[in-house]
């Protein structure tokens, strides 16, 4: 069902592509990558062997292990090492000059695994996909899409197959849309075998998803929009959601102020609450400050809301130095957030911060390098990671770099902590000016912590990218034909 | 009276006749230091100077022959000398020789024409700007100096026929050219400053570079001209980079830029500089003000999109951390002038663009379609824009952290929870009671509710709907997972098979 609806809308895009166009450009991505994986697998070892009678004993090598089930202590470790090999292509196509203010925009995906195994990349093992495919009408009155498409809003980013119309006036807009409601990032039905494959509770029923969402400016320095949202299931039987946003941008001389609200209606909480001044980047020092309010977001299809998450507060800071002529740039960022109260369970740590500092340096045209340093310690896990690098350019079609990392993870909830050093190269060159090779590598080295790693984050890690374009460009390379 | 009078047009006609004298030297050169015991005047060789005959200012071979007959002198070869160009010079001898003649200047042939102050008769040299300006000082200080109104001496280019194409290329460059600043300010600024400029250009001059030459007055104004149009052919457009364009986020103030002096902006650019980036409909009506890519005729400054090449570190570190605004790289085509890679978007912008995006949607269509966004919107990464090399070894803490929004990009509970699964880090189809992940939290069970509900999250990337239902359902242990401010009747009354899925029956009946 769900190849077939993907291949029924990329025949209808191909099938209005296929009338005569003013201009199709085509471009495409293939990349390649070689990755090393160690899977987890169960150890056990003869509870007997093992001191204590605690459920939860640790081992003669350090490793705590859980001995309450049977006559047997189990945890997990790294297995052997296993080689993925994924290729995914990407297509993308528009199509223009159908008509008046016609076009067709389409964008495909298919995956493979060169290697064969049990353990399959993410989603490698789910061959095609339409990410996008609709066919535009521009006139004066307004936009009108038809087909798998996308809207973003202050709700997020939401797919579905389906209509939307857009009309702008003056210095408003309003857009309506709705269709069969597409699960984030997966372009399937909310219903679809996708889910089914790792959760025993599916929806019941497809998803409908309606919507408008609207924008005024007021002024040229200020902006403000809305968004109302709503799913369904396709019998109507089950509300999926409903939600709304509220978003405002105003630029106060040399400072920016954005808000952002968004009101869950079905559970009747605040999702976000959040507001956010920002000096203009037009000096070299700038600030950036932000206080947010925030809870997660399900769907009323799954069980989780009815599970009373809670969020957290956090305040965040930003402060840049940028040199006159961008030549070199310094940046210091921090924050700070607290979780509400769960009235459940044992303590937690209940708060969080984090702290970065970076710079850059472009001594010379075809040189650069830069380095960061970060530090979150939080509420799960933890990590403390630096980066430095350096780049060659050699031309404006060509650059090579090497980059060196260590980081250090510590997991509260872990099956592990470990520290991990890399070495990493990459580089692209532009062949002609419609195509263009990158690739990269790493080598990474799980050195451990405390003299125990249980997982080994220990691999080699390449990619090889193809990009390429064909077809017309309206003025997307500022080349004049004259 | 009438004898003073002659002999005084007599002299200025003899200085003035030099310029045509020295050009009748040709290539052998007429040696007039030799002769100078011989003539006692300037005219007996150049009268039609005086006269402002053309046919008579120089004289003729048999003028030479008289004395170099052969006997008395040797023969020397010359044929006459026809009348020699003045070049772009507006001068006229008759003129000059008019005013000293009425007594209101006192200029000889010698003002000009002697080699140097003091000189003997005949010791002539050509005569240059200098001299002019010896006398005319109050125009001009110096020759090609700043402000000077060229068309006071000189006739445009574009009426000068005598000159080649070699004559043009070899004018001298005024040194006010070869400022820094020149091209960012070298419009004319009134009638007699593009005068000044016709002096040495036509209109080909400028059109090489000047995307709307077709619609600056002061260009239409000016003659086209065969010769400069073969001068400039093929020679590469020149655009300096204005002051306000290094000023860091220019990019993102260029768009009132545009709307206060669009016309500025057509001096370099044409709407193909700005269909560049802005690929989608935001602007259009001001790039539409732009010359047309027919009208510019391929001029105006070309751009390219920046990839991820032309940004330092954007491959290796996320974009977040390639704070550099510009970077000087290479010039993208041979000739192109431009070399500066511009970054659009404040450092950062790729974790903070949602809130802009949401609050102003419009912005964003202006340069990007939608497919760009689904470069990264769309669940994996084709391309690296995002997450750093080695993000898999990193990415636990910012899920926790929720320094990103893993959601806005993937379905937690599909992409993760299927990796996780085939990586042996999630529950799978064995349920909570396997062992391993939590090992190092001895009390885990009684604490795992609190992080639950502080990071429901990533609790469902590995962990389904059933694993929990084992404890927290009337199916299992009928552990209540509702918080204190739980409420039913509102969550019940949106969607009451979210309640089946763990009661038997209708937990709010009888409510």
């Amino acid at each position: 069902m769900r190849v077939r609806s993907s291949i029924a809308i990329a025949l209808a895009t191909a099938f209005a592509t296929a009338v005569p166009a003013q201009g199709v450009r085509i471009s495409g991505v293939t990349s390649v990558q070689s990755i090393d994986v160690r899977p987890l697998v169960n150890d056990s070892v003869a509870a007997a062997t093992v001191s204590g009678t605690e459920a939860w004993r640790t081992l003669p090598s350090g490793i705590p292990a859980f001995c309450g089930v049977d006559e047997y202590c189990r945890w997990k470790r790294s297995g052997s090492r296993v080689n993925l090999v994924p290729v995914l292509q990407d297509l993308s196509v528009a199509a223009w000059g159908l008509g008046q203010g016609i076009s067709v925009q389409a964008q495909v995906r298919a995956r493979s695994q060169l290697t064969s195994g049990d353990i399959t990349w993410p989603r490698a093992d789910d061959h095609f996909d339409v990410l996008m495919a609709y066919v535009e009408a521009d006139r004066g009155i307004g936009r009108l899409r038809l087909g798998r498409q996308w809207t973003s809003s202050g709700l997020g980013v939401f797919d579905f197959d389906g209509l939307s119309f857009r009309r702008e006036q003056g210095h408003g807009m309003l857009e309506v849309f709705g269709g069969w409601s597409l699960l984030a990032g997966t372009d399937e039905r909310t219903n679809s075998a996708l889910f089914g494959a790792v959760d025993d509770l599916p929806a019941d029923d497809a998803g409908l998803l309606f919507g408008a969402r609207g924008r005024y400016r007021p002024t040229a320095n200020s902006s403000v929009a809305g968004v109302y949202q709503r799913t369904m299931a396709a019998n109507r039987s089950q509300l999926y959601s409903e939600r709304a946003a509220l978003d405002a941008s105003v630029r106060l001389g040399l400072a920016t102020l954005d808000a952002s609200l968004v009101n869950n209606i079905a559970s009747g909480e605040w999702e976000e609450v959040r507001l956010r001044a920002a000096t203009t980047s037009a000096r070299p020092w700038s600030l950036m400050a932000e206080a947010r309010r925030h809870l997660p977001f399900f769907e009323l299809w799954t069980i989780w809301g009815a599970f009373s998450p809670v969020g957290y507060d956090e305040a965040r800071t930003v402060l840049t130095y940028r040199a006159p002529r961008g030549s070199a740039t310094a940046g210091l960022h921090g924050g700070y957030r607290k979780y509400r109260e769960t009235d459940a369970g044992l303590d937690l740590r209940t708060n969080g911060w984090r702290a970065g500092a970076d710079v850059s340096w472009q001594p010379r045209a075809h040189w650069s390098a830069g380095a960061n340093y970060d530090v979150d310690v939080g509420f799960g896990a933890s990590s403390s990671d630096a980066t430095a690098s350096l780049r060659w350019l050699a031309s404006s079609d060509a650059f090579l770099g090497v980059q060196g990392s260590a980081l250090q993870n510590i997991y509260e909830f872990r099956v592990g902590t470990g520290r991990v050093v890399g070495l990493a190269a990459d580089g692209a060159i532009r062949l002609t000016p419609d195509v263009r090779l990158s690739f990269d590598a790493g080598l990474y080295r799980n050195t451990g912590s405390n003299g125990l790693a249980v997982t080994d984050w220990s691999q080699r890690r390449a990619s090889l990218r193809l990009e390429w374009t064909a077809g017309g460009d309206p003025g997307a390379r500022g080349r004049a034909t004259p | 009276m009438i004898t003073h009078l002659t002999s005084r047009v007599l002299r200025v006609a003899g200085a003035l006749l030099f310029p045509f004298v020295l050009a009748a030297q040709g290539t052998t050169g007429f040696p007039h230091a030799d002769h100078a015991p011989l003539f006692p005047s300037c005219t007996g060789c150049h009268a039609g100077v005086v006269a402002g005959d053309p046919a008579t200012a120089f004289p003729g071979a048999a003028q030479c022959r008289a004395c170099h007959d052969g006997k008395e002198h040797e023969v020397v070869a010359f044929a006459g000398r026809s009348t020699r160009s003045s070049g772009t010079l507006r001068f006229s001898h008759t003129v000059h020789i008019a005013k000293a003649a009425a007594g209101n200047d006192t200029v000889t042939c010698a003002s000009c024409h002697a080699r140097q102050a003091g000189a003997a008769w005949m010791d002539i040299a050509r005569a240059t700007p200098e001299r002019c300006i010896g006398c005319h000082q109050h125009r001009a200080t110096a020759h090609l100096a700043d402000g000077n109104a060229c068309a006071t001496c000189h006739r445009p280019l574009t009426d000068v026929t005598g000159l080649t194409d070699a004559d043009i290329a070899r004018l001298p460059k005024p040194p006010s050219h070869a400022r820094t600043d020149f091209l960012t300010a070298h419009a004319p600024g009134s009638d007699r400053a593009s005068a000044s400029c016709a002096t040495c250009h036509a209109r080909e001059s400028c059109a090489r570079c000047h995307a709307n030459s077709a619609r600056v007055p002061v260009i239409s104004a000016l003659k086209s001209d065969a010769r400069v149009a073969r001068l400039v052919a093929g020679k590469a457009p020149t655009y300096p980079t204005p002051a306000d364009h290094e000023r860091n986020g220019y990019a993102e103030a260029h768009g009132r830029a545009a709307l206060e002096n669009v016309a500025r902006c057509a001096n370099c650019h044409a709407q193909a500089s700005c269909q560049t980036c802005h690929t989608g409909t935001g602007a259009r009506k001001q790039i539409a003000l732009l010359p047309s890519a027919r009208e510019a005729a391929g001029r105006g400054v070309q751009l390219r999109r920046p990839v991820d090449q032309a940004s330092p570190l954007s491959s290796v570190i996320p974009a977040t951390r390639t704070p550099a605004a510009t970077s000087w790289v290479p010039a993208p085509h041979a000739g192109d002038s431009a070399r500066r890679t511009v970054r659009v978007h404040r450092d950062g912008f790729v974790r903070t663009h949602g809130e802009g995006a949401a609050a102003d949607p419009t912005s964003c269509q202006g340069c990007h379609a939608q497919r760009f966004c689904a470069d990264c919107h769309k669940g994996e990464k084709v391309t690296r824009r995002y997450h750093q090399a080695n993000f898999v070894s990193r990415h636990s803490t910012a899920a926790y952290g929720r320094g990103t929004d893993c959601s806005t990009c993937h379905s937690t509970e599909v992409f993760c929870r299927s990796c996780h699964n085939s990586m042996g880090v999630g529950t799978g189809r064995g349920g909570i009671r396997g062992v391993g992940f939590h090992n190092a939290q001895p009390q885990w069970m009684f604490q795992h509710g609190r992080a639950a509900r502080q990071d429901l999250g990533n609790c469902v990337s590995c962990h389904q709907q059933r694993d929990c239902q084992q404890c927290h359902s009337q199916l299992g242990w009928r552990i209540n997972p509702h918080g204190p401010g739980f409420d039913a009747e509102r969550l019940g009354g949106k969607n009451k098979a979210m309640c089946l899925r763990c009661h038997f029956k209708d937990p709010l009946l009888g409510r």
